[in-house]
């Protein structure tokens, strides 16, 4: 039904470059979310294609509509682009019902009273607020304003929905339920949507795809499963979980593998993509749930003696801060060792490797 | 894709006649009409030989060199100057202590004396004039009792220190309000951390917290000294008898004082004051924009501790009491009493006086009756104008995506600087200079007219913060789900406006009731409003109706200021 478009995206606030030259399609009925720390330019870019802001240049396009054109100047404003857009804030309208809130949008689309009600009551059926339906905005919850907000996009059908950061300000626990019911919903509606997170879990779990910005770009377009495993730079490899890094020089370098010096430490075998040569100054992106402590005596590559240096008890599971040669990072473990000096294992598919040159 | 992009539907919603760009065009030239039409004809009048109606008018600086001449013009300025600096000082001193007092002391009955202090900015000058004339004139009442009793002339309100004097005491009030709103918002923690650092109450007082209200001090100082400086009433009802001419009561004796005014004269010397007064406004936003370091962040959840007097509590008591009695009470009764009286003097006994003679002459006399009415059509009928021109305006400057918002702003705060006086005679000229506009003349609507662009940076200023207060997301997401500016302004923005708009009324409102300024050169036979006959009235030595009349006005206001807040639930100045 409606692709979105978006080509060479720039938009500058005085000297900041908010968002730098992007380019990005999300499919019909596709969900990507726009994942990035704080002021990377998320909310820059969805108010470019909600057209709550004027971009600098570049072009956005839904299906066969022109929605930005810097080449022509076309501009459509925002009420005439057929979008929903639920605000981090909710805005939900504190004057009115959640009835009436839904009924606005309605209204002006002269939509016949009996419609209208119909209408209202689907899309309040859609996020479980039918009961609701008399209330004012303020004797609700965060998360019950969240789904009205939801409900009154939804309610008009709009061919595209954005959503900047819809969960933030609800509780952890809310914010998971939210999450799976939302994918749910948005898998049930298949409308086009676009996602702003700065929360890597939520954009893992809710997205076909991710664009992961930094700095008004986009470091690296894809799903979430080649997000996570294989993150272009150590920017996103850091970003996305908590990676460690430990630093090395590289000695052999093979097609697909090298061989690298940790600083102070033993060898290290890692896949890598990157042609590398012998002599380059590396780290090495590895998670902490992917080494593995093993009995002391344990012998083969990637085997290694770490000093205990700090025990972080959390709950299901303990973090170690370790040590090795100039190294430090953390590792995951279910049983506190009660020795100070423990080996590990990184598999030789785990660590990721990045010249020290990259971005950061 | 390309083929499937063709054929998918457009969704785009077609494209209706832009009224949102015609309706903010429409409010920018309203606003820029409405203050240019008094200013242009003062500059164009001052810098012409002849009055602007005549045709062989050319341009010339002649009316600068004669104003320069004038004889008594020195003495004029001098007097100006005295009065203007003597006003401010009494105001803000009077103002400042009161403030600290109730906002920030123990003094018992701060409720009631938080009101009284405030009561009097709702009051025309005129009416205040009038009271200290009826208790501490020459012949007043409270001089008479005095000079009974000490066998000597008390006072001298005649002079112009007298004057001063009670102006001060008239502007206190301005100063009380908004020191009292920074002692409201002062953090406690600074005063908390100087305490535990060992310092005396007093200490705390000096070095904190009045520094801290500096911000409102400086901004009542120039407020006072813009007031006096265009002050007309106190000039003119304590200068008159001895020809004590300030440059409001030169201007006004310049204009009504002789057969064929000088317009050339009068628009120089009123172009003088507007730049006078535009300096001083312009450096009041200078000195209030190096300030922005006194601004106190957070804390407005915890007020500040309240400062204990001890045994001085009650001392404090009885001064403060003392004066609410003299300057307010003793005033705004004595002006009531009069009207309910032939003559009031202490020495003669009150009830071989009472009377409702006044009142029955102001039934009796139209002129009176429609005073009375103009007044009150004016400012039920202009404030609800001037309220919805204010709303468009702010929505306008705040909340479009108009080119000229910013530029609109500055044009709707213009005003401020334009002294009622000045706004008085440049629509007097612009009547001259504008024929098809001769229809206004001699109408209400030419008053009303005069009083909303007056008080546009009054109501501008009670509504933008509002609006501000109001989060970007609320229009935006009216904006995102299809509705265009003004839908999204009528349905969403205004309605939740609806307390800030209804506070400006009421501000409008009392404003209307109480100006006069304005209209002295506006009024004619059928236009007149309760401050012009009051003053007419008075020079003619009638003191029992304009007692009356302003006894009427202070009803009205009462009236009003009391339903709007307590059934409305508006808020007036805080
Ligand atoms: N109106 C503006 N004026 C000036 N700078 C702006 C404006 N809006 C955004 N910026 C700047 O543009 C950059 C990107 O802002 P944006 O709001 O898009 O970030 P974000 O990725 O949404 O961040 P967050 O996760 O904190 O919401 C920031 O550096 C911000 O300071
Ligand atoms: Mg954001």
């Amino acid at each position: 039904m409606a692709e979105l478009v978006v080509n060479g995206l720039t938009r500058s606030f005085g000297d900041v470059r908010a968002v730098d030259g992007i380019d990005f399609t999300v499919a019909d009925g596709e969900f990507l979310t726009l994942l990035g720390p704080s002021g990377c330019g998320k909310s820059t870019t969805l108010a470019a294609v909600a057209g709550l802001d004027k971009p600098d240049g570049g072009r956005i396009t839904l299906g066969s509509d022109v929605f930005f054109d810097a080449a022509d100047g076309t501009f459509v404003p925002s009420e005439r682009r057929e979008i929903g857009l639920v605000f981090q804030s909710y805005a939900l309208w504190p004057h009115l019902t959640v009835r009436q809130n839904l009924e606005f949008p309605l209204k002006l689309r002269n939509i016949k009273r009996k419609d209208r009600a119909q209408r209202i009551e689907e899309a309040l059926g859609l996020v479980e607020m039918t009961a609701y339906a008399d209330r004012y905005p303020h004797a609700l919850s965060g998360g019950q304003q969240q789904r009205v907000a939801l409900a009154r996009t939804l309610v008009y059908r709009p061919g595209l929905l954005l959503l900047d950061e819809p969960l933030s300000n609800l509780d952890a626990k809310l914010r998971e339920r939210a999450r799976t019911w939302l994918r749910h919903l948005q898998s049930h509606v298949r409308v086009t949507t676009v996602y702003v997170t700065h929360d890597q879990a939520e954009a893992l779990a809710l997205s076909d795809r991710i664009a992961v910005m930094n700095g008004g770009k986009i470091a690296q377009l894809a799903d979430p499963h080649t997000i996570y495993d294989r993150p272009a730079d150590a920017f996103i490899a850091d970003f996305i979980g908590s990676s460690n890094f430990l630093c090395g020089t590289v000695t052999e370098a093979d097609h697909g593998t090298v061989k690298v010096d940790l600083d102070g430490a033993a060898a290290l075998i890692a896949p890598s993509a990157r042609p590398l040569t012998a002599g380059t100054r590396v780290r090495v992106s590895v998670r902490p749930e992917q080494i593995e402590i093993v009995e002391p005596g344990t012998a083969g590559p990637n085997v290694f003696p770490v000093t205990i240096e700090e025990r972080t008890f959390l709950g299901a599971y303990n973090t170690l801060e370790v040590k090795a040669g100039e190294n430090a990072f953390r590792v995951e473990c279910r049983r506190v060792p009660d020795t100070d000096m423990i080996h590990v294992h990184i598999p030789e598919t785990a660590g990721i490797v990045f010249p020290e040159t990259a971005s950061r | 894709m390309a083929i499937d992009a063709l054929s998918a539907p457009s969704r785009v919603r077609a494209r209706r006649f832009d009224r949102n760009t015609a309706i903010q065009i429409l409010v920018a030239l309203t606003t820029l009409a409405l203050v240019v039409f008094p200013i242009v004809p003062v500059l164009y009048q001052a810098v012409l030989d002849r009055p602007l109606y005549d045709a062989n008018a050319s341009l010339s600086l002649g009316n600068f060199v004669r104003l320069l001449d004038t004889p008594r013009m020195g003495e004029v300025l001098q007097n100006t100057a005295y009065f203007a600096v003597l006003t401010t000082v009494i105001a803000q001193v009077i103002g400042v202590v009161t403030a600290i007092l109730v906002g920030r002391t123990d003094i018992p009955g701060r409720a009631f004396f938080g009101e009284m202090l405030l009561w009097p900015l709702f009051l025309s000058h005129l009416v205040i004039a009038f009271g200290w004339f009826t208790m501490y004139g020459p012949s007043g009442y409270v001089t008479m009792f005095v000079r009974g009793i000490i066998g000597v002339e008390p006072w001298n309100l005649y002079t112009v220190t007298g004057m001063g004097i009670a102006a001060g005491i008239a502007q206190a009030p301005l100063a009380y309000l908004y020191c009292i709103v920074a002692t409201r918002n002062a953090d406690p923690n600074l005063e908390d951390a100087a305490r535990t650092v060992g310092a005396s109450p007093f200490r705390i007082l000096t070095r904190i917290t009045l520094p801290l209200m500096r911000p409102a001090i400086i901004f009542g100082v120039i407020m006072n000294f813009v007031i006096a400086i265009e002050m007309l009433s106190i000039p003119l009802v304590f200068g008159g008898p001895l020809q004590i001419e300030l440059f409001t009561t030169y201007l006004y004796h310049e204009v009504f004082g002789q057969t064929t005014p000088d317009y050339g004269l009068v628009a120089a010397a009123s172009l003088v004051l507007l730049l006078l007064v535009v300096g001083l406004m312009v450096l009041q936003g200078r000195l209030m924009r190096n300030n922005q370091r006194f601004v106190t962040v957070g804390g407005k959840a915890s007020r500040p501790r309240r400062f204990t007097l001890g045994r001085w509590r009650w001392v404090a008591f009885g001064v403060l009491l003392a004066y609410v009695v003299l300057a307010v009470i003793v005033i705004l009764g004595g002006l009531i009493l009069r009207s309910f009286t032939v003559f009031l003097s202490p020495l003669m006994p009150l009830w071989e006086v009472l009377t409702f003679d006044n009142y029955q002459m102001l039934l009796s006399y139209p002129v009176y009756m429609r005073s009375i009415w103009n007044t009150i059509a004016i400012a039920t009928v202009g404030a609800a104008i001037g309220t919805v021109l204010i709303a468009l305006v702010a929505i306008v400057a705040n909340r479009s995506e108009f080119r000229w918002r910013r530029q609109l702003e500055y044009v709707a705060i213009l005003p401020r600087a334009i002294p009622g006086f000045i706004a008085g005679i440049g629509i007097f000229y612009a009547m001259s200079l504008f024929p098809p506009l001769g229809w206004l003349r001699n109408t209400i609507w030419l008053l009303m007219i005069a009083y909303i662009m007056r008080y546009l940076p009054t109501g501008y200023g009670a509504v933008s913060p509002a609006l501000a207060q109001l989060g970007a997301d609320l229009d935006r997401s009216a904006r995102t789900v299809g509705a265009d500016w003004w839908r999204t302004s009528r349905s969403i923005v205004l309605p939740l406006l609806t307390p800030a708009l209804f506070s400006c009324y009421a501000l409008l409102f009392i404003h209307f009731l109480k100006e006069y300024v304005t209209a002295v050169f506006l009024f004619a036979p059928g236009s007149e409003v309760i401050g012009t006959t009051m003053l007419q009235f008075w020079t003619n030595g009638d003191n029992g109706p304009v007692s009356a009349l302003a006894s009427v006005q202070i009803l009205i206001t009462v009236v009003f200021v009391t339903a709007a807040r307590k059934i409305l639930g508006v808020k007036i100045y805080g």
